[in-house]
């Protein structure tokens, strides 16, 4: 039987409802899981045993007393630790802000604590959300629980390991250049990078303002909907905020693909690792079985993406850190020092060149939607990597092979759904995305559930 | 851009540390993004008559 540890939230909200499952029994559970576990995977910067059982204690008490919240009441969330928590340490998993108590939560975590979720702790990442692998010199490195000689992924490790080993049943995540998507990728779970502005990231330590993205990742793309439902809406104190209609994600999952055009941009298949190949042409015949219309296209805008991704993030991270840089340079690990320095060595043309192929790649990509519905690409072209010794020179590697995979949807604002596909000769998970115009995370969910019924994740765990 | 004394003064000048171990990635870094550069005028020779996107919140003008 499997353990409660690795129920979604999907299967575990209806025994809750019902009372049939204690939110206490459960969160006491899972923070067991934690101290066994997590020695060896480090997801957790801050567990936080007692709030989450104070927690609990009232979700428990409230749904007794027939005042049930919905599906996220009693639920255990693990909270990254670059989102702003009230009186809680948020460190973005670096030095700089290793003392740092907030005064504010973050609204996205205001909104799943509302609706009765219960924070089980602050959750690793890379350093200040700025790397592909999941390495933290300040907190301890997470592992990938499939095999932890392997990296997570970044910047949002500890949130795919998390749930990977049974340690969360959902978890929040940020994504600047694929901080959400590769790292699910890499573990075997599900994230969504929403529409830029969709979710609020007030409360967000910045990375990088115009990419910054918060998410949801889960066990399941119905666990996704059902955080999104919560997560997305408009937020006045978000200058990026958009005020749009929230449709219901959770309702009609499984509407199937039958007749959705899917497009395979050629820029998705250059460059692929075989593993990664084979799995993702096995995918595109799974996807035409379920009645999916897939077909090549071409976007050449894509190739922008790389120039634009690297004058973005560099420029805009090194700006929002460029004192901390000149006045406490030691708290940086030395990927991210390297990364910062070289932001601060791009000239203003560059930037401003870098947002205007921004708008070409916007238009190229509006363009497209017009006879496609999705499009589809491996999230990653390589295979999960062991860790190297060189961590520094590592990093720095993977940001170069993966950045122009993730960057596109985060420089246009497009929604990006990250799915697992399969698993390597090394028995690691593999992942691809599904990459919707605008606003269409309906569509990319239910297009995202269909495949999530036949894939063969749905039948393993890491344990 | 990519010359190292030119990668060192530069940081100087800005009040930024050297490292001499970060020299060799941070040439490593500009060159990927000089590379990358050269691929938008391949791809879009009139990139100059697109207008930025620009980080402008309409709620302060409004």
């Amino acid at each position: 039987m499997t353990d409660l540890g690795f129920f979604t939230a999907s299967d575990l909200a209806p025994l809750i409802k019902a009372k049939q499952l204690s939110p206490v029994e459960l969160t006491k559970h899972i923070l067991n899981r934690i101290d066994t576990i997590d020695p060896t995977i480090h997801s957790y910067i801050t567990p936080l045993h007692e709030l989450a059982l104070k927690q609990a204690g009232k979700a428990e008490t409230e749904i007794m007393y027939g005042r049930y919240k919905g599906p996220l009441h009693g639920i255990p969330i693990g909270i990254k630790d670059n989102f702003d928590t009230k009186g809680i340490r948020t460190t973005a998993g670096s030095k700089l802000f290793v003392d740092f108590i907030p005064d504010k939560t973050a609204t996205t975590v205001e909104k799943l604590l509302a609706a009765g979720g219960i924070m089980l702790g602050k959750l690793n990442m890379h350093e200040l959300a700025l790397g592909s692998t999941g390495t933290n010199q300040t907190f301890g490195t997470t592992r990938n629980p499939w095999n932890i000689q392997y990296m997570p992924g970044g910047s949002s490790g500890g949130s795919s390991a998390a749930l990977a080993a049974g340690l969360a049943t959902l978890v929040t995540g940020t994504d600047t250049f694929g901080s959400i998507r590769l790292p699910a990728a890499m573990c075997g779970i599900y994230g969504l990078k929403p529409t830029y502005g969709l979710v609020s990231t007030y409360g967000v330590i910045p990375s990088a303002w115009s990419l910054d993205h918060a998410g949801p990742m889960a066990r399941s793309v119905s666990d996704l909907a059902l955080m999104l439902d919560v997560m997305a809406g408009f937020d006045a104190d978000d200058p990026a905020s958009i005020h749009v209609p929230i449709p219901n994600y959770t309702e009609d999952l499984n509407k199937g693909m039958r007749g959705v055009k899917i497009g395979i941009p050629k820029y998705y298949l250059e460059g692929l690792e075989s593993d990664v190949e084979k799995l993702f042409k096995n995918a595109i015949t799974t996807l035409k079985g379920l009645g999916a219309e897939l077909r090549e296209i071409e976007i050449p805008e894509l190739s922008m993406a790389t120039f634009s991704g690297y004058v973005t993030v560099s420029g805009e991270a090194s700006t929002f850190h460029y004192e901390w840089l000149q006045t406490h340079v030691e708290d940086y690990g030395a990927d991210n020092r390297i990364f910062l320095l070289s932001g601060t060595l791009t000239n203003t043309p560059q930037y401003v060149k870098a947002q205007q192929a921004r708008r070409k790649m916007v238009e190229a990509f509006h363009n497209t939607f017009k006879d496609i519905d999705i499009l589809l690409g491996p999230t990653i072209p390589i295979t999960t990597p062991a860790f190297a010794q060189n961590w520094v020179d590592q990093n720095l590697e993977v940001i170069r092979r993966c950045l122009p995979f993730t960057v596109p949807v985060n420089l246009t604002g497009l929604p990006s759904l990250a799915v697992p596909m399969g698993f390597d000769q090394k028995g690691l998970p593999v992942g691809m995305q599904f990459i919707g115009n605008h606003l269409s995370e309906k569509q990319i969910l239910q297009v995202g559930y269909a495949w999530e019924r036949i894939n063969p994740f749905r039948f393993r765990i890491a344990d | 851009m990519n010359d190292t004394n030119f990668i060192k003064q530069s940081l100087y000048q800005q009040g930024l540390p050297i490292y001499d171990a970060d020299i060799l990635h941070i040439q490593n870094t500009l060159l990927t993004i000089n590379y990358a550069e050269r691929n938008l005028k391949k791809i879009s020779p009139n990139l100059n008559q697109k207008v930025p996107i620009t980080v402008v919140d309409k709620r302060l003008l409004l």
